[in-house]
């Protein structure tokens, strides 16, 4: 699953020939990965909308349900895709943003128009309804359009952002759903564990407590360092310091009492970011395919 | 949902030969084997049999091959 911006980058400026080539390989590899769904972010219509197009025909699952042909005001790819998971339908709609860079407007001059989201993502949602049981947005809009969206469109349960490509290691919560990032430039993956009990229903975030637990106790294990040195030297410092993580752990002990305990029943994730470690073993008909493509690895 | 029948039949059995052999406890046991069915349905149904599916998700990768330091 790719929320956009996945083939080019407008902060490094390249051969234009060899950015396609890179593209290709990227697009190849999500294909091997049996990808179900990559949303279309500003990003990838920075090379025109032809690369899209011929990497569509070629089985790589575009979707946005807002990227729209300015003649036709039809979509330009798939709005969503509907993956049956044992018993559940899970969809996957996608929203591009619509505040194209300059050099993309220009790439793309007369070829796209793109939908205002929040209406676009309400005709998607009543498209779905009764196909799907658990709804996820892939969304380039940014993470605080999509807490904006969540609070007005219903019937969302997550939504797996990017844009600007945030370390989310806690997800966000607004109304009924979630919103998660990866980070950027492949350094990492999201790993998003559902247990579904309940079709329809929203997902309780089942990490959430354990967290609380984990940030308790590294407070304490602040604290304990800055009691010791207050022993040694009391600095005003020192103590606004320990003032403050006090006050931060009778916060964090308030909303684990509000927890109660682990969620341990009903729709609920667990949300992991993970590091891609160089040290993991490579696939090696990617790793031919880009060796034969003549670019460098980075 | 009652996925077994063979639950429903045993249950629905016990059922009728209780109200065969007499009234009142035979009724009761109805109401009782009723309740303990729905008691069943409803469990199953709020808690039966978790779908558990894991999604691997990326954004902004921008052209970066994966491998990239962190």
């Amino acid at each position: 699953m790719d929320s956009g911006d996945l083939f080019f980058d407008l902060k490094e400026v390249k051969d234009p020939r060899e950015e396609l080539v890179r593209a290709r390989v990227i697009a190849r590899a999500y294909r091997r990965m049996e990808a179900v769904a990559i949303n279309v972010g500003d990003l990838d219509l920075s090379q025109g909308i032809e690369f899209l197009r011929e990497s569509a025909a070629q089985g790589i699952p575009l979707i946005s349900a807002n990227l729209m042909n300015p003649a036709t005001k039809g979509l330009l790819f798939p709005a969503f895709v509907i993956e049956q998971v044992g018993k559940v339908k899970v969809a996957f709609f996608g929203l591009t943003n619509p505040q194209l860079p300059p050099v993309v407007e220009k790439a793309v001059e007369g070829a796209v128009l793109v939908k205002e989201p929040i209406q676009a993502a309400k005709d998607a949602v009543a498209k779905l309804q009764g196909k799907a049981d658990v709804v996820v947005l892939l969304s380039d809009l940014g993470l605080a359009k999509d807490l904006e969206l969540l609070k007005v469109v219903s019937g969302i349960h997550l939504v797996l952002g990017g844009h600007e490509g945030q370390y989310l290691g806690t997800p966000r919560e607004e109304g009924k759903g979630f919103v998660f990032q990866s980070y950027k430039r492949g350094m990492c993956l999201g790993r998003l564990s559902l247990t579904v009990e309940e079709p329809g229903v929203p997902f309780q975030d089942g990490g959430r407590y354990r967290r609380i637990k984990e940030q308790i106790s590294a407070l304490e294990l602040r604290l304990r360092t800055l009691q010791e040195q207050r022993l040694r030297q009391q600095t005003q410092g020192t103590e606004r310091l320990i003032q403050q993580f006090l006050q931060e752990k009778a916060e964090l002990e308030g909303e684990l009492k509000q927890a109660g305990g682990p969620v341990s029943s009903g729709n609920r994730f667990l949300w992991m970011l993970q590091s891609v470690d160089p040290e993991l073993p490579e696939d090696q008909e990617v790793r031919k395919w880009i060796q034969e493509a003549g670019i460098e690895k980075d | 949902m009652c996925r077994d029948p063979s639950l429903w039949s045993w249950k629905v059995r016990m059922c009728d030969d209780a109200l065969l052999r007499g009234g009142a406890l035979g009724l009761v046991l109805l109401v009782v084997a009723g309740a303990l069915l729905l008691a069943v349905c409803i469990t199953e149904a709020a808690f039966g049999d978790p779908t558990q599916f894991v999604i691997v998700h990326t954004n902004n990768v921008n052209g970066h091959l994966f491998g990239c330091p962190t």
